[in-house]
């Protein structure tokens, strides 16, 4: 396959960036996206050229590091597939592929494709987590949970954290992903103690970071690698406005 | 060099209650006045790092991801062992102790691992009682399986996501205190050297990847959970960044690698498409709970699957596994395919797979109950190969997965350099040859949660700390120029070959000389062609950027080049250790029928080594094992 | 935490619009039927015309709680735009979407028309600023029975008088149809419809999930119904100036 890309370069987060323009003659359909651009990696380096930065690590569709928009969708064009289990043979010969970083002012490119999703990190310190100390917990059949809400809870912990919510978003919202971290735990017995505190710091962190709000276009849900539902938003909100008033 | 394992003596089953009985205590006041850096914030880093911080001690986590939630402990699968024996089914802490032992084909310590068969049932309960959504039956308690072929269900398991699921468990209680004030996250950041004071582990050389900045930082002790060092091979199912940096410089500084040639292949891996191939992918070995192993009679029978018949395929894990089969463990399985595959039987355009056949199990069962059971994993294969895997077999090769070898530690999960602790796959201590399924999440958590938050008091009663070593000390400042130094000689070699073709080079050498299966020829090749590369490595390197950014090249290289000094040991341990046993098998230790021959005799003992210079054969120290509880025997499948 | 007020929250404010939503669809919907007595000629409809403006304070009460709704709900949209631009300050140069419609997107966008149109609107049939010949439009109605009296300082009926009368009342009808008599009026009024069915055929369905009313499996079914609702408003409001000028709905009132 020959393939031509369109893609995004910035030396640093203060630099301005633009696009440039590569080929890539001798393309394997067997390839991952990302070895693909390791092959244009190599063939820069050996032009003297810096390879294009981009993150990714377990390379198994888990770790949630990929994060490029393709052709105007974060992690390429197929349904519930991170960047880096999306395979070649889904591009035609002879295309030209447009891959930009994930855009969002609480993401700042930190070079070329690569981002900081810190923002995540804080909006889970602010109350995803139960706040029990190591060996203090109960038999862990002592508390008995339905497999519905069991189920239900993994629907939404399956988040992988990658961000494609927010690059998806047209407002760049982060609404998919704090939803999915709260409705978590607003789902299991372990969570309830906190439940109220926990939705109003984690929107309030939300907030603070600079994500937009939620418009319903639900591009999050579709764009999502594990194909969380935009329900968890529906429920955060209705926990939220319940926190708010009763707190 | 005495190796003194401080192993308690008495009865296993009370020594590790008796030992905490015995160890020391720090006074909860005073614990805030020792600073603990924590490398790494996997299974093993981040519940350490937590349950530090719930302590009250003040702890500073490394890692080289942008979030401590990415480390590689995600990508675990299948799920946890714990000996809760909920099922009923005769299951018991010396159950899973045995097991364990005898599965590690005798080369770990006892205690260490009766102690991890202990705290499992506790790492069960605490990740619960964190919100990990285990699966759970309809009654509302949680659901078991067996794993990788252990005869009683005791796997706890998170859909295929075990790994990722314990990993937020353990992150959501690194969060706590970090918003707590205790814990002080760094990320991308990665652990370029350790820095030694008066002996004594006093602290950590860092470099920013993002801005290249090269910094110190000091603590009481350190705590290395870095992982294991399995990307040697090139291609295995670690992720992209998991190297032996941070370990190996730990060698360098005089810590003991013990057992480095103990490496697991995972069987049920996606085979090489090509020479783009840049990592393998697990299927999860449940698979093998429905599909049937095969490959042709005949060597290079091209046809399609489907036209070869019946009498005409061989089941070769049936046939020489009767009992067992499909299900054997994971190095038997491993090397009879890689077995096949050097007779020229292999499958796929490589000629690397077999097949893993699901019609039979689909005709019995139907194709609902096989996409019920294995749905996401048939849609990640077809994915990736673009094959269905419903109408035609999967292809399966072997891959490496995980190392069991790693830094040498003592009962408190120490080195041999006081303040050093190292935990999780970067220790060597619990799986000896040979990793049971479900076993890896275990220790990760056994080591963070309840083992190193003990012992690490113990060590701290017991040495006073020079409080007044700063990152102005001497050995930071040499340690960090010497790092510097490092970072600007690669970037001015200037050559041609880019670090990813080292690693390829150094991967297929070792996958093919210390891989599945060696031997003394291939071991004394390996030995003599890696310092060739790495020559080659720092005669015709080209990296290009600039020290003071992100550098995605310059990172490799500096990982490749301590793969380049390492794979060395590995061939070294290999070499010496004239035995088979667990996933070090030596062609020359074998039954007529290709089984494992272990020699007790000589080998059952640890093999740690020494760093004496690169290039230069590392000193072989040795720790004894004795089996007072598990006899030794023989490991059969038949 | 205490420092933070969860009303000033994005969820509070996708509260509001959800709400304020809620209310002027209500009223949208109620006033679509109201109109749609068009149909049943001149009298039906200026007696329903009469009736609302004989309500007295719950007229006026109605109209404020509209009005707060409408700015409110045009405030909180125009703030939260802003604030959702600027959390992507760099766009993508290349956009594909997947969910979203260009409705949805575009929701700003057909609400200032719609809410540019409501001021006219009101300016055109409710002020009369735009034509104040409208309020010359008066109609004799009756004979209605009336009674009237006359009561002395001490509350005492001194004279009863009974009777039939003939009234006066204003022509809303008269005005609906000279108002759409003229194409540029008719159009604008259709055109203003269209964007509100392309408004609430997203409106209504987000306005369920804001509030966490809604569910995988309803979420298809509210995304069904808000489109029902939209383009069945459109159908119903824009059926009487299409009626007018096309088909000469009520011709013999304006001669």
């Amino acid at each position: 396959m020959k393939l031509t890309l369109n893609i995004w370069r910035q030396k640093d987060k203060n630099s301005k960036g633009q696009f440039e323009n590569y080929n890539l003659n001798e393309v394997s359909p067997d390839m991952s996206f990302l070895e693909m651009l390791d092959v244009l990696n190599e063939d820069l380096l050996h032009k003297g050229d810096e390879p294009v930065a981009f993150d990714h690590d377990c390379r198994e569709g888990i770790c949630g590091a990929c994060s490029m928009t393709i052709n105007g969708r974060p992690h390429g064009p197929e349904k519930q597939t991170t960047t880096c289990q999306l395979h070649m043979r889904k591009f035609n010969d002879g295309e030209t592929i447009t891959i930009e970083p994930f855009r969002a002012k609480p993401f700042p490119v930190i070079r070329d494709l690569i981002v900081d999703r810190t923002a995540f990190d804080r909006i889970q310190q602010a109350g995803g987590f139960v706040s029990v100390n190591t060996g203090s917990s109960p038999d862990s059949n002592a508390v008995p949970i339905a497999k519905v809400a069991a189920d239900k809870a993994f629907d939404a912990a399956a988040c992988i954290g990658c961000g494609a919510c927010v690059a998806a978003c047209p407002n760049g919202a982060a609404m998919l992903f704090t939803s999915a971290k709260i409705g978590q735990f607003a789902l299991l017995p372990q969570g309830q103690p906190e439940r109220k505190e926990r939705v109003i710091a984690m929107v309030k962190q939300m907030d603070s970071e600079g994500f937009g709000a939620c418009t319903n276009h639900y591009e999050c849900e579709a764009a999502c690698p594990k194909g969380i539902s935009v329900e968890f938003i529906a429920m955060m909100n209705r926990d939220f406005m319940k926190a708010s008033f009763t707190r | 060099m005495k190796l003194d394992s401080k192993t308690p003596s008495g009865p296993i089953a009370q020594s590790w209650d008796k030992y905490r009985f015995d160890m020391k205590l720090i006074n909860p006041a005073n614990k805030r006045k020792f600073k603990i850096l924590v490398v790494g914030t996997g299974l093993a880093g981040g519940a350490a790092a937590a349950t530090f911080g719930e302590l009250g001690y003040n702890v500073e986590t490394f890692t080289y991801n942008d979030s401590p939630r990415r480390a590689h402990s995600i990508a675990a699968q299948g799920g946890i062992n714990a000996a809760k024996n909920y099922q009923n089914d005769g299951d018991s802490i010396w159950r899973l102790f045995y097991d364990t032992v005898k599965g590690g084909d005798f080369r770990a310590r006892e205690a260490n691992v009766y102690r991890l068969a202990q705290v499992s049932a506790n790492i069960i309960d605490q990740c619960v009682a964190q919100g990990v959504p285990f699966a759970r039956e309809y009654g509302g308690t949680l659901a078991n399986r067996s794993f990788g072929g252990a005869q009683v269900s005791r796997t706890f398991y998170a859909r295929g996501q075990t790994g990722q699921q314990l990993l937020l468990g353990a992150y959501s209680a690194l969060n706590r205190q970090i918003a707590a004030g205790k814990v002080k996250s760094h990320t991308r950041k990665e652990m370029l050297d350790v820095v030694l004071v008066d002996g004594y582990a006093r602290g950590i050389v860092t470099r920013d990847l993002v801005t290249g900045k090269i910094e110190s930082h000091v603590g009481d002790a350190v705590v290395l959970a870095t992982g294991g060092y399995g990307n040697v091979f090139f291609l295995s199912t670690n992720a992209q960044a998991c190297n032996v940096t941070a370990t190996y410089r730990a060698y360098k500084k005089g810590a003991l690698f013990a057992n480095p040639c103990f490496t697991q292949i995972h069987p049920t891996c996606i085979p090489v498409s090509g020479d783009h191939q840049s990592k393998l992918t697990l299927m999860s070995e449940s698979l093998r709970n429905d599909g049937r192993i095969w490959v042709p009679k005949n060597k290079g029978d091209n046809r399609a699957p489907q036209d070869i018949p019946e009498q005409e395929r061989d089941y070769y894990l049936e046939r020489k596994y009767p009992s067992f089969g499909n299900l054997s463990p994971r190095d038997i399985s491993s090397r009879a395919a890689k077995q096949v595959c050097d007779e020229g039987r292999g499958v796929g355009s490589t000629g690397y797979g077999v097949y893993l056949d699901f019609a039979d199990a689909i005709g019995r069962l139907g194709k609902h109950a096989i996409e019920e059971r294995y749905g996401n994993l048939f849609e990640m294969y077809e994915r990736i190969t673009g094959e269905d895997p419903y109408t035609t077999p999967m292809r399966i090769y072997p891959a490496s997965h995980y190392t069991m070898g790693g830094l040498w530690v003592d009962y408190n999960l120490m080195s041999n350099i006081p303040g050093l602790h190292v935990i999780g796959e970067a220790n060597f201590s619990d799986h000896g040859a040979n990793r049971l399924g479900a076993s890896a999440l275990m220790q990760g958590l056994a080591d963070g949660y309840f083992v190193i938050p003990y012992t690490i008091g113990h060590f701290f009663a017991n040495n006073p700390v020079d409080k007044s070593v700063t990152t102005s000390h001497p050995e930071f400042q040499k340690a960090e120029q010497e790092a510097k130094d490092k970072i600007n000689l690669l970037l001015s070699i200037n050559g041609k070959r880019t670090p990813t073709s080292f690693h390829k080079e150094l991967g297929n050498l070792i996958w093919d000389k210390v891989g599945m299966a060696r031997n003394e020829a291939g071991l004394k090749e390996a030995i003599a062609r890696i310092p060739q590369i790495r020559e080659e490595f720092w005669a015709n390197l080209n990296v290009t950027g600039e020290p003071d950014s992100l550098n995605m090249a310059l990172e490799k290289a500096l990982r490749v080049a301590d793969f380049l000094e390492f794979a060395e040991v590995m061939a070294w341990d290999a070499l010496e250790r004239d035995e088979s046993c667990g996933g070090h098998f030596r062609e020359e230790h074998q039954t007529p029928d290709g089984e494992a021959v272990r020699d007790d005799e000589n080998f059952a003992h640890v093999a740690a080594w020494e760093y004496t210079g690169v290039g230069n054969k590392p000193t072989r120290h040795q720790e004894e094992l004795t089996f007072e509880n598990v006899p030794l025997s023989v490991r059969s499948y038949k | 935490m205490s420092s933070y007020n969860p009303f000033n929250s994005t969820i509070f404010n996708k509260v509001i619009m959800a709400g304020t939503g809620v209310i002027l669809v209500l009223f949208v919907i109620g006033h679509m039927v109201g109109n749609l007595q068009v149909f049943l000629g001149a009298d039906v409809f200026n007696t329903y015309a009469h009736f609302l403006k004989s309500t007295g304070e719950l007229l006026w009460l109605m109209r404020l709680v509209l009005l707060l709704s409408l700015v409110l709900h045009v405030y909180t949209s125009i703030k939260l735009k802003f604030l959702n631009m600027k959390a992507r300050p760099e766009g993508y140069s290349v956009t594909s979407y997947v969910k979203s419609t260009l409705y949805s997107r575009t929701m700003i966008y057909s609400g200032i028309t719609i809410f540019l149109f409501v001021v006219y609107h009101l300016l055109h049939f409710t002020a009369l600023v735009t034509n104040p010949e409208y309020a010359d439009y008066r109609e004799n109605y009756g004979p209605v029975l009336q009674s009237s009296g006359v009561i002395d300082h001490s509350g005492n009926i001194i004279q009863v008088t009974e009777g039939e009368g003939i009234f006066d009342r204003h022509d809303a009808y008269k005005m609906v149809i000279a108002g759409f008599n003229k194409p540029i009026v008719a159009i604008v009024y259709i055109l203003a419809v269209l964007f509100l069915a392309l408004h609430l055929s997203h409106a209504i369905q987000s306005m369920f999930q804001t509030l966490g009313w809604s569910g995988p499996k309803t979420t298809p079914r509210l995304m069904l119904v808000s489109k029902l609702i939209g383009w069945g408003l459109f159908i119903g409001f824009a059926s009487i100036p299409v009626s007018v000028l096309i088909f000469g709905l009520g011709k013999g009132v304006i001669g």
